[in-house]
């Protein structure tokens, strides 16, 4: 994978040598067809082949080999407590591991980000002008959001799977997986339980559980959209809406929307201290 | 009966005590002990009772508290029993309730209060230093960028060392190998030569890739206490400021409380060689406890954070200084350092003081020094965190409750800080948040039925969808913030003229607190400001209710103690009435009426009872004035609460002594009325039987 990673970067970074920043692209070189187009594994139970193929395609799925930005709204209800609500707007560049989430509404909120870089995820407070080192748990913006919300995880690196049962979700025939993660990962939730649809590929639902087997929240992505990534040569999948339930305040609930997906390439230095701190001076 | 027979009565008692010696010193030895336990007990209760209420209205709660009838818990300035903080709503207007407050007879000020929690974050070492340099860059400060860049340097030089110490971990490849590879760029001369062409890229590559290297600290929970300081430090005597000033008038400003700066806020070093002296204070030893020696251990563990603190001069400095003190010539400062963490009984003294001496004056030796702008950060009433850089001014304590936990529980912050990250909602961010929900089209979906909301139906779950590009800027979505400034001023009116959660109230004459605390209330209710006042003690919370609990628990103690005694007392009067029956016999054949032997009995009782009981309450006294003058020692922090400093002085009043004996009188008189009224019916003819 870390080749994959490698190999992915390179072509990005020959991509802006080729474009510059925010250019009305010409499209990246057509990359081979990625795992993504893969064949989706029978409806049924899976041996271990069978769910590292389809992790490995929903892993591929979400990512673009170029950059991606989307306009997003966060809804926070807490129990006694004020609603609260974020328009945000994040950007990653896969290749490289990047990412950037910056608020822009309420006003009280505007320019404050989170941008992680490799293993570092930096939270920008731009009425103090600090920045603070957080860990992968963080709840973005106090919600039960987390960054892996916006940044998918690799699931097929960082987790073994194990197969739980082939089930119905509501209406639909869904493969139910328990996930693991392997020693050394860094990932918010050490076990995870997917039930992916059986039709499409697509995660419906996820629960995180901490290691003593504790259920800490529960993700529902009920709608997925593809759009088509020139740069990938291929469609890139994201959840139009996630409902996150707080397991823990269990009177908590996110909802995560994704308005508008643009997969134009960003500016070079975006995934910068700099760049962030320029939203808000 | 007339006085002569009363005489009569009472010679013939006091013979009685005498004669049955051996039961009147059983009897008088219970009652003696009883009456002792009950003197001891109340004037140690009523000590505790009266250290808290000193803690307590001297340091944060006033005689009384004001908070809003519309409170979903009650206020607990301490904490409730599930140790967190109760909502107790807020007063929206406080400076319109303190104008009716102070109209009171008997009110000598209020003080408008609010307790919130904020968060600190740590970082790790290296990130300090390279906030330091990211601040110079910012600032375009030449000079500085120089100086900060060469301690940087320095710094990351002694991190590729330690990286380089760990050979074989490297040697193995993965992560270490990338982390070696990037730390060895890092310290080349190559690296820093080219520094200053890309000063910004350079940081993020240190801040990214080398800092990481070193482990994250753990973010630090403030509990703060808003307040109007001026007043606060008037109205309450047990403040005392430590180290440093007082907030100016009309400035934002936070004072740690001393405890916590000195137990949190320290280096970690640091506290732990404090933490050991302090336990060798104690009696304990290397040699003997095994706790001091693992916190020994767990110290020299902590090495790094003294090592990646130093700059390159001080470094040489304490490297050579270490070299003589430990006798080696040569080896290096990590090496070193270990070693001189690694104390002993004997050499800890020294080093104690050489470390203080030598090390604490190049490190940070509190996260957070005096002078210093921190970001202060809160989750607000309105739902969102807010950030707000605040200067610390100083450090103060509560006299006398320095150890105490409680002592050291609140930071304190003037009032319009608090305000600010207090954050109520208000309609402008009630309509944004409604704004943004409505142009999102968010529908909520419960819990209870999200599966059936969501997959019941048949809607495909995977669309296609056009990418569309946007400007995330070309609206108002590039709004500016404006800087938290730590020296903003504000007009000292403007404590009063806001949000409060709580007034503390402080009376001139503490005794007339039931009054006025109705009077309070009555005039609150006339203003039409619906307010709860509670006393200190419901104040409190938990806290408050100990010393009722301590005193219950008391009086259980007694009560059962009185009831034993009634129990022997009972039985040896029965015993000695069975004994006496011939006597008792001969004084009915003689014309003694009923009442007179029963008054007998009770009589006898009554000399023994004042006699014990008056010996017992005036040798519990003596213990009392005795130990009022030595001291009763706190074993805890939370004793130290409990008797207001680090000694209880209990006293000794005239209620004390005669609360006690009366007590003891009424149970002892109790507990002969039955032998009494078995004396009574003897008939003089089975005295007579007896004899016979």
């Amino acid at each position: 994978m870390r080749v994959l990673k490698l190999a992915l970067s390179l072509a990005l970074g020959a991509s802006f040598v080729c474009t510059g920043a925010r250019a009305q692209a010409p499209a990246a070189p057509s990359a081979p067809a990625p795992a993504s187009e893969a064949a989706l594994p029978p409806p049924g139970p899976l041996d271990a082949a069978g769910m590292q193929a389809l992790l490995t395609i929903i892993d591929d799925r979400q990512r673009n080999i170029g950059d991606y930005k989307a306009l997003a709204t966060i809804d926070q209800r807490e129990k006694d407590k004020n609603d609260t609500a974020f328009e945000t707007v994040f950007y990653r560049r896969d290749g490289s591991d990047q990412f950037l989430i910056l608020f822009l509404k309420p006003k009280t909120e505007a320019g404050k980000g989170y941008l992680r870089i490799e293993k570092n995820l930096w939270m920008y407070d731009p009425a103090t002008g600090k920045w603070e080192r957080r860990t992968e748990r963080e709840r973005i913006g106090g919600t039960n959001s987390r960054s892996d919300d916006f940044d998918p995880i690799y699931l097929a690196r960082d987790f073994t799977a194990a197969y739980v049962g082939s089930e119905k979700l509501g209406t639909f025939g869904v493969h139910h997986m328990k996930l693991t993660a392997k020693p050394g990962a860094k990932v918010a939730d050490p076990i995870l339980e997917v039930w992916a649809d059986q039709a499409t590929g697509n995660i419906l639902k996820q629960q995180g559980f901490a290691l003593s087997g504790r259920l800490l929240r529960t993700a529902y992505y009920p709608t997925w959209e593809k759009i088509f990534s020139e740069s990938k040569n291929a469609s890139v999948y994201y959840p139009r809406v996630i409902q996150i339930f707080d397991e823990v305040e269990k009177e908590n609930r996110t909802t995560v929307k994704i308005d508008k997906v643009d997969l134009r390439p960003l500016e070079k230095n975006i995934f910068t201290k700099a760049w962030l701190e320029s939203k808000s001076r | 009966m007339n006085l002569t027979a009363a005489g009569i009565l009472w010679r013939i008692a006091l013979g009685n005590v005498w004669r049955n010696r051996m039961k009147s010193l059983i009897v008088g030895f219970i009652l003696f002990l009883g009456t002792g336990i009950i003197v001891f007990g109340n004037a140690l209760v009523d000590a505790v009772d009266d250290g808290m209420t000193r803690s307590v209205t001297q340091s944060v709660s006033g005689h009384l508290q004001i908070y809003s009838d519309d409170a979903k818990d009650k206020l607990a300035l301490f904490g409730d029993q599930f140790a967190g903080m109760p909502d107790i709503g807020n007063i929206p207007d406080f400076h319109g309730l303190a104008e009716v407050v102070r109209k009171v007879p008997n009110v000598k000020a209020v003080i408008p209060m609010g307790i919130d929690f904020a968060l600190g974050f740590q970082g790790n070492e290296i990130d300090r230093w390279l906030q330091r340099l990211r601040a110079a860059v910012r600032a375009g400060d030449e000079p500085m960028i120089a100086q900060r860049r060469d301690e940087v340097r320095a710094v990351v030089e002694r991190v590729f060392n330690e990286l380089k110490g760990a050979a074989a971990l490297v040697a193995a490849g993965g992560e270490y190998a990338e982390d070696m590879k990037a730390a060895e760029r890092a310290a080349s001369p190559e690296f820093w030569a080219a520094f200053d062409q890309d000063r910004l890229g350079n940081l993020e590559f240190l801040e990214n890739r080398i800092a990481p290297l070193e482990q994250t600290l753990g973010d630090v929970g403030l509990m703060f206490l808003g307040t109007d300081l001026a007043s606060f430090e008037k109205n309450f005597d047990r403040f005392e400021l430590v180290e440093g000033s007082r907030v100016p008038e009309g400035q934002r400003g936070f004072i740690f409380n001393h405890g916590f700066y000195e137990e949190v806020m320290k280096h970690r070093v640091a506290r732990d060689l404090d933490k050991i002296k302090r336990r060798m204070e104690e009696g304990y030893t290397f040699e003997a406890d095994a706790e001091i020696r693992s916190w020994r251990d767990q110290m020299a563990g902590q090495y790094r954070r003294v090592l990646f603190q130093l700059d390159r001069q001080a470094g040489e400095r304490i490297r050579d200084g270490l070299r003589t003190l430990l006798g080696q010539a040569s080896g290096e400062l990590p090496d070193l350092l270990q070693s001189f963490l690694k104390v002993d009984d004997a050499t800890f003294a020294a080093r104690y003081a050489w470390f203080y001496e030598n090390v604490a004056p190049h490190i940070q030796l509190y996260a957070a020094q005096i002078g210093d702008t921190i970001p202060l950060q809160a989750y607000t009433k309105a739902g969102y965190s807010k950030s707000i850089n605040v200067k610390v001014y100083g450090t103060y304590k509560f006299k006398g409750l320095e150890k105490s936990d409680v002592g050291k529980m609140f930071n304190l912050v003037d009032m319009v800080t608090f305000r600010d990250l207090y954050g109520l909602m208000t309609p402008e961010r009630r309509a944004e948040v409604a704004a943004i929900r409505e142009r999102a089209g968010l529908k909520d979906v419960k819990r209870e039925d999200a599966e059936a909301a969501l997959f019941g139906g048949t809607a495909a779950v995977e669309t296609t969808a056009q990418a569309t590009g946007f400007d995330e800027f070309g609206g108002d979505g590039g709004a500016k913030v404006e800087r938290s400034q730590a020296d903003q001023k504000f007009e000292p009116t403007e404590i009063e003229r806001g949000v409060a959660l709580n007034a503390a109230v402080t009376l001139t004459d503490p005794t007339k607190l039931v009054e006025t605390r109705a009077a309070i209330q009555d005039a609150l209710k006339a203003a039409g400001l619906k307010m709860r006042v509670v006393d200190w003690k419901e104040a409190a919370g938990m806290m408050g209710d100990l010393v009722t609990v301590a005193r219950t628990v008391l009086w259980v103690i007694v009560v059962i103690m009185l009831l034993v005694a009634l129990v022997i007392i009972n039985n040896s009067m029965v015993i000695a009435t069975m004994e006496r029956v011939k006597e008792i016999g001969t004084m009915r054949a003689v014309g003694a009426q009923r009442s007179f032997i029963a008054a007998l009995f009770l009589a006898e009782t009554t000399v023994l009872g004042l006699l014990s009981g008056g010996f017992g309450a005036l040798c519990a006294a003596g213990g009392i004035m005795l130990w009022g003058k030595i001291g009763l020692p706190a074993q805890n922090a939370f004793m130290t609460f409990l008797f207001s400093g680090p000694r209880l002085y209990p006293t000794i009043t005239f209620s004390h002594l005669f609360a006690a004996v009366m007590l003891i009188m009424f149970f002892a008189l109790i507990s002969t009325l039955y032998p009494a009224v078995l004396a009574a019916r003897i008939l003089p003819r089975v005295a007579m039987a007896e004899e016979g």
